[in-house]
């Protein structure tokens, strides 16, 4: 069958764009010098961000405005471990995923009563309270100043033979390919069906007899330990953590990635961390003006390309797509009764 | 007595000081065909959503297969054999048709939500998917998003995935609503092809299908039931008539 074919051979394409995508992130550290490697390091870490963001705008249909809750508690979580208790790499990390799922176990319940906008304005307040609590914890956190000279973590085994700049980012990329890989694992199980078809009518999903509140909370659950990974991971990478990791901002710094980059696609909240990263590093060094651009750039994407950049292609398909179905459905399209034609114009 | 497959006892909704369902009782057997009909606002849409539990009823209860359901959630409610098709299509438009089919295969099949296995990897529910878009004639739109698709196709979309799950008792809200004309003989016929184990609720406007296929007609009036009976039975009623009569002249159209 042509269709097999053809999504074969996309098969094929796809499988040679990782191999290419993961030879240039294994070699960047040798043709890279320090500042572009940190740069590209800090586009890892804040694309898994944007990812696990994704996971609740893009595939469940919540948008979020108070994912930081979770980007600064993994931060503080490795921050305090590293620093006060000398805790090692892995356990610290554990420890600093289970912090997320368990903050959106808590938080779950109340934000979940709601969707829409009200879900949005909900997960703001929750993450503004944890930011003040943080703040007001002096003793333990460090209050507005945060914690400084947390170390950054090394690969033992190439700790000799590369500065710590490529090491970390070694580091990072490991993290972070494995958590993609099991994110992709999430999105293509009939978990991730379901995510979808939520996003797309909730009340029709429960009326199959799924548990929608509760894909919904393990979805949330989900979302804040992969969210709390990435903070972690930036702690580590800044040698600080403070309450700026946890302001909205950098909440609404995902959503822009992510919605520029392709909402509810897989690869597009990691595109859309790149083009806001390299805009923020590369466009500040010749304007000051460069959040300007960010927001042409944005406007530009939601106005011609609804659905974000990686869609591009996606969208030159479905025209082809429906140039084919028109052939398809001509005969039946004829015949069809004048009352038809208005419910399908609706 | 045999096990009745579904007995509303005195329900009764109230919105906002407002009456929609008035003491509904009626008792549907194993098997039967049973339509609901009566004028706009008779609430005989609020009657399948108190009976698919996305409404809680303000008195009364409700009995599946011998199982009072009045306080189980809906998805749960599905445990029991139950699935109901909206006004509206019940599909999810920017999923594709197979997504669609999936969706409604997949329901329980993987532990832990689903979080255990892979569509793709799932060979069997892909082949079972397979056959159910052959079933219904809908390979060649397979991989096409919903939304792009008629409404005629859509409805088949939702009908073909409630019959995958192989429902016991089967709500249908205006099924024929919004198809053309000639399309409804092939609908009717499709409708008669449900094995008779399946129990069948429907609300229909179409007189067409009602008495094409419902063994029983209930007729619903204000919230209240003013007449049960053999489609012939309830033609006959004056008091229906009369309801339909005067809905017809307060609003200008039948």
């Amino acid at each position: 069958m042509p269709m097999e074919q053809m999504s074969r051979l996309r098969q094929r394409w796809q499988l040679l764009a990782y191999v290419v995508a993961v030879a240039a992130l294994l070699l960047a550290p040798a043709v890279l010098s320090t500042y572009p490697l940190s740069v590209l390091t800090e586009i890892l870490i804040f694309g898994l961000f944007a990812m696990s963001l994704n996971l609740l705008l893009g595939y469940t249909g919540l948008p979020t405005l108070g994912h930081s809750a979770f980007f600064g508690a993994g931060g503080y979580v490795v921050g305090l471990l590293a620093k006060y208790y000398q805790v090692p790499l892995g356990p610290a990390l554990l420890l600093a995923i289970l912090a997320g799922v368990v903050l959106a176990l808590v938080t779950g319940p109340i934000v979940l009563r709601t969707s829409g906008a009200y879900f949005l304005m909900l997960t703001l307040s929750l993450t503004q309270v944890l930011f003040g609590v943080v703040w007001l914890a002096r003793g333990v956190t460090g209050g507005d100043d945060g914690l400084p000279g947390i170390p950054t973590p090394q690969l033992a085994f190439l700790a000799g033979s590369l500065e710590p700049t490529a090491n970390f980012y070694y580091l990072a990329l490991a993290i972070v390919v494995v958590a993609i890989a099991s994110m992709a694992w999430v999105v293509r199980s009939s978990f991730g069906l379901a995510l979808l078809a939520i996003r797309e009518n909730e009340r029709v999903v429960e009326g199959l007899g799924y548990p929608t509140w509760l894909v919904k909370y393990a979805v949330y659950a989900l979302a804040g330990g992969y969210g709390a990974l990435a903070g972690a991971l930036y702690t580590f990478f800044k040698g600080y953590v403070g309450p700026g990791q946890l302001s909205w901002l950098v909440a609404g710094e995902g959503l822009v990635m992510t919605i520029v980059g392709g909402a509810g696609t897989f690869w597009g909240p990691m595109v859309g961390a790149a083009v806001v990263l390299l805009l923020r590093y590369e466009v500040s060094t010749f304007t000051q003006r460069w959040l300007l651009i960010l927001g042409l750039i944005f406007i530009a994407t939601v106005v011609l390309m609804p659905r974000g950049i990686v869609r591009l292609p996606e969208r030159l398909r479905e025209v082809r797509a429906r140039v084919r179905r028109e052939e398809l459905l001509e005969p039946v399209a004829g015949e069809r009764q004048p009352a038809e034609q208005v419910v399908e114009r609706s | 007595m045999a096990e009745t497959a579904l007995q509303l006892e005195h329900i009764t909704k109230t919105i906002g000081g407002l009456t929609i369902l008035d003491d509904v009782s009626l008792t549907v057997m194993p098997g039967e065909r049973r339509a609901v009909i009566g004028p706009n606002g008779a609430g005989k849409t609020t009657l399948l959503n108190v009976i698919a539990g996305f409404l809680p009823p303000s008195r009364g209860r409700v009995v599946v297969f011998g199982r009072d359901v009045t306080r189980l959630p809906a998805h749960r409610r599905v445990d029991v054999g139950l699935l109901k098709t909206n006004q509206q299509p019940a599909v999810f438009r920017e999923l594709t048709v197979r997504q669609n089919i999936l969706l409604a295969l997949l329901r329980g099949r993987h532990p832990l939500l689903g979080l255990t296995a892979l569509v793709s990897l799932d060979r069997e529910v892909q082949r079972q998917a397979e056959d159910v878009l052959e079933e219904w004639d809908l390979l060649a739109v397979a991989d096409d998003e919903v939304r792009h698709l008629p409404h005629g196709y859509q409805r088949r979309v939702e009908l073909a995935a409630r019959f995958a799950m192989q429902p016991r008792l089967l709500l249908l809200d205006e099924p024929a609503a919004g198809l053309a004309a000639e399309e409804i003989p092939g609908f009717i016929e499709r409708l008669r092809r449900l094995p008779r184990e399946v129990t069948v609720v429907l609300v229909e406007h179409s007189m067409r299908v009602v008495f094409a296929f419902a063994d029983r007609v209930t007729v619903l009036h204000h919230g209240a039931v003013l007449a049960d009976g053999t489609p012939e039975a309830v033609q006959q009623d004056e008091r229906v008539q009369e309801a339909y009569l005067s809905g017809a002249m307060r609003r200008g159209h039948a």
